[in-house]
């Protein structure tokens, strides 16, 4: 008889904490959002979680802020054997080196060349995504869409070693496979015009298909009833394309165009780097291929830190321009 | 009010399932159909004619016979590369591919790890929106996506710290991903909070509430980070580049690094490869399509089956970067 007897208090006694508990968390969140506790109270029930961010922020203080200092060295003279506060500053008021890479002739090509391709990446290889997500979304089968969708994303997942090993077996210029196949011979990775061409087509063929997923979930947010509304109206797929899904994914364009306007002076390494020859150097050189070569291979520390803070600072200029610019325009920006 | 609500329901009913009756497949359809199938094409080939290539004889590639049906059948170009058949009396020597593939495999293994839990590490905390110094520690994180130091002070920092050419060097100067790091975060905060209060109210803990709510219930997005953090490591060139320059460091270069070098080898002269194609000879040749193939096919098998998953992820990436 005492046992369910005993089994019952304990079980009420439990319930009754554990709402008094509740009572007291809730009544402490309406007071005060922000745990009205006193120190001691809070780090007591929440260390846990400064104990999981003491890694991360470890990380990130060693392997990306600690780096921050070596910045200094962009504008003191090149030596790493003591740390760059003891080193003294360069003439022009510590920016020399800003100076010396300006007049610089292999950094004025790789300042150009990165723009360049940038820019013809921007122009020609931003539609194509858009483009290509508007004709999947037209596309009536769900599971040939599918299908689809899964070959197109294949090509993100190859790395740039593995794309130029094979793009200049396909497009060499005696024996390639295309130029067989056309009855040319067109030298598709040795001239510079031709080699800017392939890099432009190869840099959409490895990331349209990806890219679409972006433009894609916007499509599928865009209510079905303007597209029965458009077709009531009578518009047929141009004008539903034209005055409905195009519309509906223009936040998401705008918001892709400031990401890629903020990186016009970015540039990727194993792009360029793996698919580049000597014949070409003067189209294919980059900022970063520059850096590296400068930098890492010749030891020329300053300068090239010089250049990366260069690259950096305008990167973030104009990715804040890009954004007031689009938030001036009603558009919602990236933050 | 209800009447003319449920007639409006009704009416944009029957709409729809007349839009779906008239729904019949049109020539335009079929059109778009046919534009697919050749984008897929344009995809698929490429990796058809290496496979071709690396399984056909080393005859057929110089002659330039094969597109991407294999000509001379043969795995000749296999056997070579994974050090087969072994001679008899002997032990098996795995050769440097096998090698490399196999350092890149447990590379993969470890950085995914290490990644994936700093990663959640870092993500948990950050949802408690009342957390003390949660924006601050926000902010720091989101700075560092905006701006960075560049490629030669993170290099000197690694020099400076002995890591240059060990294979730490590989695993920890990119370890966390900010990207990343924001769709995890923006993915627990999805997860209802009604189920951390019940857990909390049970007397759960921070650390419980993670392990046995959010965790279970973020499978998926944990599979796509994964394999962005997995896909990351074996494509990864240009760290091994910078990073593993002594001779001494050589056993630990991941294969795209060896198959870079061994392409850039394989021809005398830059522009001879412009001209020619990387490979100078047909065996080589058949052997360099193998060894492409074993690079990538690892990645090939695994991605198609996380898509659903993987889509999800880029998505709120997009909405919350």
């Amino acid at each position: 008889m005492t046992a369910p007897d005993i089994h019952g208090n304990q079980e009420t006694e439990g319930s009754a904490l554990r709402s008094a508990k509740a009572a007291e968390l809730s009544a402490v969140r309406k007071k005060n959002p922000h745990m009205g506790f006193s120190w001691k109270t809070y780090l007591r029930r929440y260390w846990t979680l400064y104990l999981l961010l003491l890694l991360p922020i470890a990380f990130f203080i060693i392997f990306r802020y600690t780096p921050m200092t070596y910045i200094l060295l962009a504008f003191k003279k090149n030596n790493i054997l003591v740390p760059p506060w003891q080193v003294d500053w360069v003439k022009n008021n510590g920016f020399d080196w800003f100076i010396k890479a300006f007049k610089d002739r292999g950094f004025n090509t790789a300042l150009r060349n990165t723009i360049f391709l940038n820019l013809l990446d921007l122009f020609i290889g931003m539609p194509m995504p858009i483009l290509m997500a508007i004709l999947l979304n037209e596309l009536a089968f769900p599971k040939y869409k599918r299908i689809t969708q899964t070959v197109l994303y294949l090509p993100h997942f190859l790395s740039w070693v593995i794309i130029s090993s094979i793009t200049l077996r396909l497009f060499a210029t005696n024996d390639g496979i295309i130029n067989k196949l056309l009855g040319t011979q067109i030298p598709f990775v040795g001239t510079e015009g031709n080699w800017r061409a392939t890099y432009i087509f190869l840099g959409i063929w490895k990331e349209c298909g990806w890219n679409t997923i972006i433009y894609l979930a916007a499509l599928t947010a865009i209510s079905p009833e303007l597209y029965e509304a458009a077709e009531v109206d009578g518009a047929g797929r141009w004008r539903k394309i034209w005055h409905v899904t195009l519309p509906g994914i223009r936040p998401t364009i705008i918001v892709l165009l400031i990401m890629n306007l903020g990186h016009i002076l970015g540039s990727e390494f194993d792009r360029p780097f793996t698919l580049s020859n000597k014949l070409v150097e003067g189209a294919s050189k980059t900022i970063s291929i520059f850096v590296y070569e400068r930098g890492i291979m010749g030891q020329q520390y300053a300068l090239s830190t010089a250049v990366g803070l260069f690259q950096s600072v305008v990167c973030v200029i104009f990715l804040l321009l890009s954004n007031s610019l689009a938030k001036k325009f009603g558009e919602r920006g990236i933050w | 009010m209800s009447v003319t609500n449920e007639n409006n329901h009704l009416s944009s009913k029957k709409l729809r399932d007349g839009m779906i009756k008239s729904k019949k497949t049109k020539a335009g359809d079929l059109i778009i159909a046919g534009i697919c199938f050749l984008l897929m094409l344009l995809c698929l080939l490429p990796m058809l004619h290496v496979l071709a290539c690396s399984l056909s004889s080393a005859d057929a590639l110089v002659k330039n016979e094969v597109f991407i049906w294999p000509k001379g059948w043969n795995t000749a170009a296999y056997d070579t590369v994974l050090g087969l058949p072994v001679p008899q009396g002997q032990d098996y020597v795995p050769t440097k591919y096998v090698t490399s593939m196999g350092w890149t495999a447990i590379l993969t293994v470890i950085c995914t790890l290490l990644s994936i839990t700093l990663t959640i590490c870092a993500a948990y905390p950050l949802t408690y929106t009342n957390l003390k110094g949660g924006r601050f520690i926000n902010f720091i994180i989101l700075f560092t996506m905006y701006f960075s130091a560049g490629t030669i002070p993170s290099y000197l920092l690694l020099s400076r710290m002995n890591m240059l050419n060990t294979p730490y060097a590989l695993i920890f100067p990119n370890c966390i991903s900010v990207f990343n790091v924001i769709i995890m975060r923006s993915f627990f905060f999805g997860v209802p909070d009604s189920l951390r209060e019940a857990a909390e109210i049970d007397g759960a803990g921070p650390i419980r509430v993670l392990i046995r709510v959010y965790l279970p219930l973020s499978l998926p997005v944990i599979a796509t980070l994964s394999l962005f953090y997995a896909v990351g490591r074996w494509n990864g060139f240009s760290d091994a580049l910078m990073y593993l320059k002594t001779s001494d460091s050589e056993k630990y270069w991941p294969i795209q690094l060896l198959l870079y070098n061994v392409i850039k080898n394989s021809t005398q002269t830059t522009e001879q490869a412009a001209q020619e194609g990387f490979f100078a000879n047909g065996v080589n040749k058949t052997i360099q399509m193998a060894t492409v193939m074993f690079a990538t096919v690892p990645i090939l098998l695994v991605y198609p089956w996380l898509q659903r998953y993987f889509v999800t992820g880029v998505t709120i990436g997009a909405v919350k970067g």
